[in-house]
């Protein structure tokens, strides 16, 4: 557990977030406690590397929470304001490692090929991992390697087994987020980054 | 000179690891239904064992398989699970533009999301969008094995085939094709179409399915399509169930 950004010590608010990402997990936490949530993860590395493998949706809070600062920094900066843009927090550095660590594939020169990029630092190598592992919270998506035609080992696996909610992304570089769900009511989301999309 | 002959084999035979059970060779013909031989092959070819034959009939439809007792079960099974009639689909798309801050939708105007069961909250806890503006929404009825094609929003179209699933839970969207479509400015080109994504998915029957596309994660906006898939039952008339 050392390395360059490895969090401080243990935030004193620990127990708080911790219960609060229960809550929230639990589908029981309000809108106070989740605004709370997401402001003090937005700020504390500590915390947040705790809850995403609890809860890997925390992730795009954190990610969209930065977006906004991001957006109020410009427009202040607009406004003649004096901006002091800091160096990447270890938040930002955990944020990128694990979308890293998610990323699955990358499709270059319309061939896909799998690419997992592995986090630099053990502890987030480690939170990476657990990440992974939280597959009815955030599986990673998956698509099959590919040739021209369909694999006939693959052909038999799909028709004698519950297929996966997407494969066969055919667009370069995009990122996938699979969300299976953890009832059945409840919906599958798969979340598609792809900065090539003609929105 | 033959005794010692004799006495070589008895020799070599005793050295001879016990001999393994060799699996009882069968051979089945399946007659296919609703797919074709060349399909089956497909399907059945990795559950069998290398010593397999398999011959593929066209004329009866037929896939004739000899191989362990074992494996041609395995077959038999997969066939039966899989040589199924194409089921009649009805598929709910809705098309819903999400987006952070400024509300993109009328005033009065219900959250898209909202009016789907289950899946304003799913977004809202998932993602930070604020506002989910109803697009378009469609039914799209088809038979598996279908491509069925939509214009959603004026701005946007949608393809993808019906494909045949063995999993009756579940239904797939092969060669999903998701563009924008713009009017072309000059004369002789009505549109232009630009990709915003192409992939095959796989919904589950009578669970909501959201496939949300986005510049990147911390995007302020995102395209979001919610599909609604049902096997489609006969109505009432003839035919009808009453």
């Amino acid at each position: 557990m050392t390395g360059p950004h490895q969090p401080s010590r243990p935030c004193r608010e620990r127990e708080t977030m911790s219960r609060l990402v229960a809550l929230r997990a639990g589908d029981a936490l309000d809108a106070a406690g989740e605004a709370l949530l997401a402001r003090h993860l937005g700020s504390c590395p500590a915390c947040l590397a705790e809850a995403v493998p609890v809860d890997p949706t925390l992730l795009f809070t954190r990610l969209s929470a930065a977006a906004e600062a991001e957006e109020l920094t410009a427009s202040a900066a607009l406004r003649g304001a004096r901006v002091h843009r800091e160096e990447p927090s270890e938040a930002d550095l955990l944020a990128a490692d694990v979308l890293a660590a998610l990323r699955v594939r990358e499709v270059e020169g319309g061939r896909r090929a799998s690419r997992f990029e592995v986090a630099s630092r053990p502890w987030l190598r480690a939170a990476a991992v657990v990440l992974l592992a939280a597959g009815l919270a955030a599986a990673l998506v998956f698509t099959r390697p590919g040739g021209p035609g369909p694999e006939p080992a693959a052909a038999v696996a799909r028709s004698v087994t519950t297929w996966p909610p997407i494969e066969e992304l055919e667009s370069p570089g995009v990122r996938v987020y699979e969300f299976a769900s953890s009832k059945p009511e409840e919906p599958t989301v798969v979340f598609v980054a792809n900065p090539d999309a003609d929105l | 000179m033959p005794a010692l002959i004799a006495l070589l084999m008895a020799l070599a035979g005793s050295a001879r690891p016990p001999l393994a059970a060799v699996p009882e060779e069968v051979v089945r013909v399946f007659m296919l239904k609703h797919r074709s031989p060349e399909e089956a092959l497909v399907v059945v070819r990795p559950l069998l064992t290398q010593g397999a034959s398999v011959v593929v009939q066209a004329k009866g439809n037929t896939l004739t398989v000899r191989d362990s007792a074992a494996a041609v079960e395995r077959a038999a099974k997969t066939l039966a699970q899989w040589d199924l009639p194409p089921r009649r689909i009805d598929l709910t798309v809705t098309l819903l533009r999400a987006s952070t801050g400024a509300r993109s939708r009328r005033p009065g105007d219900p959250d898209g999301a909202d009016q789907i069961p289950g899946v304003g909250d799913r977004l809202r806890k998932l993602f930070r969008f604020t506002d989910y503006a109803r697009l378009d929404a469609v039914v799209v009825q088809g038979v598996e094995g279908q491509t069925v094609a939509y214009v959603l929003g004026g701005d946007y179209r949608l393809e993808f085939q019906i494909d045949p699933a063995s999993d009756p839970q579940q239904i797939r969207l092969r060669g999903l094709l998701f563009e924008r479509v713009r009017r072309a400015p000059g004369p002789g080109v009505a549109e232009v179409r630009s990709d915003i994504l192409r992939t095959t998915i796989n919904v589950a029957m009578g669970q909501p399915y959201i496939l949300a596309v986005g510049k990147d994660e911390a995007a302020a906006g995102a395209l979001i399509l919610v599909f609604n898939g049902k096997v489609a039952v006969p109505g009432p008339g003839i035919g009808g169930v009453n």
